[in-house]
């Protein structure tokens, strides 16, 4: 059986449509309330990130947009890491920032970050497998939890062919974890620095 | 001017409704005074929110030949909401024509230019009846996408069809494709969410909406995401983030010409 797009759909026939279909981005300089009231943007609460796809094997021409990650000759080079430091107030900007800094420089060749219902906010180099993994191990967790005297913020989870690890830190807005996959269990000090990163980015979101 | 946006989708069950109510929502939230017009006879908005499905609206209003019908007030002083309303299965079919013939959607457009910053309107399913009505209308349609083959293999068709209608002299134009009900979890899903990627590229907003139960739990309660609970759901935020988007996208900067801090007390 000859694999076949899902879409059914020639990117030339699409691009022809979209061009056809579509007006150039206006530049900004519309503001609204123009009309008379004065149209002040309330608070906005803080914007959770667009799901961002974890790169897997696709056809040379999908560009998916994944986060910017080193080169793998560049991976864990500099362990141990520099402390995370987000510049952008733009949450998914943190949250990519994030999963690239763990990229960097712990020893995993995966990560993903979620949040405490075990949706997953960014990924990179995981499987489904891993991601389908989130939800319940961060349900378990919680009567973990309630355990006297256990915090069980971190830890890690031998999957047979490799290692998944996890942090996790709360803000206002709920709970959120970040995780590796590995070869290896993270150290006592990555499971440390990792857990500063994402409290640093939690911050902003 | 007022913005005037159709959320639109050739499949039907995409979340046409559910985009289109909760951006409503959010609009108003950031401060847009915000019109959501229901066109679907079906009166999916309705059937959305309690308290509104028993309201009449448009189809009263065309049916009746009266005046433009009153808005439904919401908590959000910035959003008011213009239903369908009960609309007899059998005149189903009348409807679109008796729309066209009153020209009701481009009067509703005319009368929110003093009173509205953006006009949302949330449309049947398929591409013709109040759907065309409502592009032929419009200024910007989004697309909504659902993640899986049939919603994709369906989407050239709205696109053809607004390219017809701008050949033919419409303003419509497509603002971009919103990916709905995405999810990781299933191969097929991921595979349509990096196919609609690949071919529509930045015409796709950064913003993808995540399959959540949440849906599920606003649906029963008939709320926006943001008033399913005091603290709202995290999966509300997507939609503050798409509504950026889409101001973005319209050029539209926020609090006016200074988009710097705004002073609470004048």
């Amino acid at each position: 059986m000859t694999a076949r797009s899902v879409s059914w759909t020639d990117a030339a026939s699409v691009a022809q449509l979209l061009t056809r279909a579509s007006s150039p981005r206006r530049n900004a300089g519309h503001s609204f309330g123009s009309a008379g009231s004065v149209a002040l943007a309330r608070p906005i609460p803080p914007v959770a990130p667009a799901l961002a796809p974890a790169p897997v094997a696709v056809a040379a021409a999908v560009v998916p947009r994944a986060i910017t990650v080193p080169p793998p000759s560049r991976l864990k080079s500099q362990f141990p890491a520099p402390r995370l430091v987000q510049t952008s107030d733009n949450p998914s900007d943190c949250l990519d920032a994030l999963l690239a800094w763990t990229l960097d420089h712990q020893r995993c060749t995966g990560a993903f970050i979620a949040d405490d219902n075990g949706l997953t906010l960014a990924a990179h180099g995981i499987s489904e497998a891993h991601v389908s993994l989130v939800g319940p191990l961060l349900s378990a967790l919680v009567s973990v939890r309630m355990i006297p005297g256990i915090d069980a913020t971190a830890g890690a989870l031998w999957l047979g062919d490799n290692m998944m690890s996890w942090v996790e830190t709360r803000n206002e807005r709920g709970g959120f974890c970040l995780g590796t996959v590995g070869s290896e269990p993270l150290s006592s000090r990555a499971f440390e620095q990792l857990k500063d990163a994402l409290e640093i980015t939690v911050r902003r979101l | 001017m007022t913005l005037s946006i159709a959320f639109t989708s050739l499949k039907g069950g995409v979340g046409k409704t559910t985009t289109a109510l909760n951006c409503a929502f959010a609009f108003a939230r950031r401060g847009t005074r915000t019109l959501l017009v229901d066109t679907d006879p079906q009166g999916a908005i309705g059937l959305s929110l309690d308290g509104v499905s028993e309201r009449a609206g448009l189809a009263a209003s065309l049916a009746q030949g009266r005046e433009l019908p009153e808005v439904v007030k919401t908590r959000l002083p910035e959003l008011q909401i213009l239903p369908m309303g009960y609309v007899d299965t059998l005149a189903i079919d009348d409807l679109s024509k008796c729309a066209r013939d009153n020209d009701i959607l481009r009067r509703i457009l005319d009368r929110s230019q003093s009173e509205y910053d953006a006009v949302l309107f949330d449309t049947p399913a398929g591409l013709g009846g109040m759907t065309r009505l409502a592009l032929e209308s419009v200024e910007s349609v989004i697309a909504v996408a659902q993640c899986e083959p049939l919603a994709l293999r369906s989407l050239p068709r709205l696109l053809d069809l607004l390219a017809q209608l701008r050949d033919a002299g419409d303003a419509c134009s497509l603002l971009g494709v919103v990916c709905n009900m995405s999810s990781f979890r299933d191969p097929v899903v991921l595979a349509s969410l990096e196919e609609l990627w690949a071919l529509y590229r930045d015409s796709v907003f950064d913003t993808a909406i995540p399959r959540d139960s949440t849906f599920l739990q606003a649906s029963r309660a008939g709320v926006p995401l943001g008033l399913l609970s005091r603290r709202a759901p995290a999966v509300a935020a997507v939609f503050d983030s798409l509504a950026a988007e889409i101001e973005g996208r319209l050029g539209v900067q926020e609090g006016g010409e200074d988009d710097g801090p705004i002073r609470l007390v004048d």
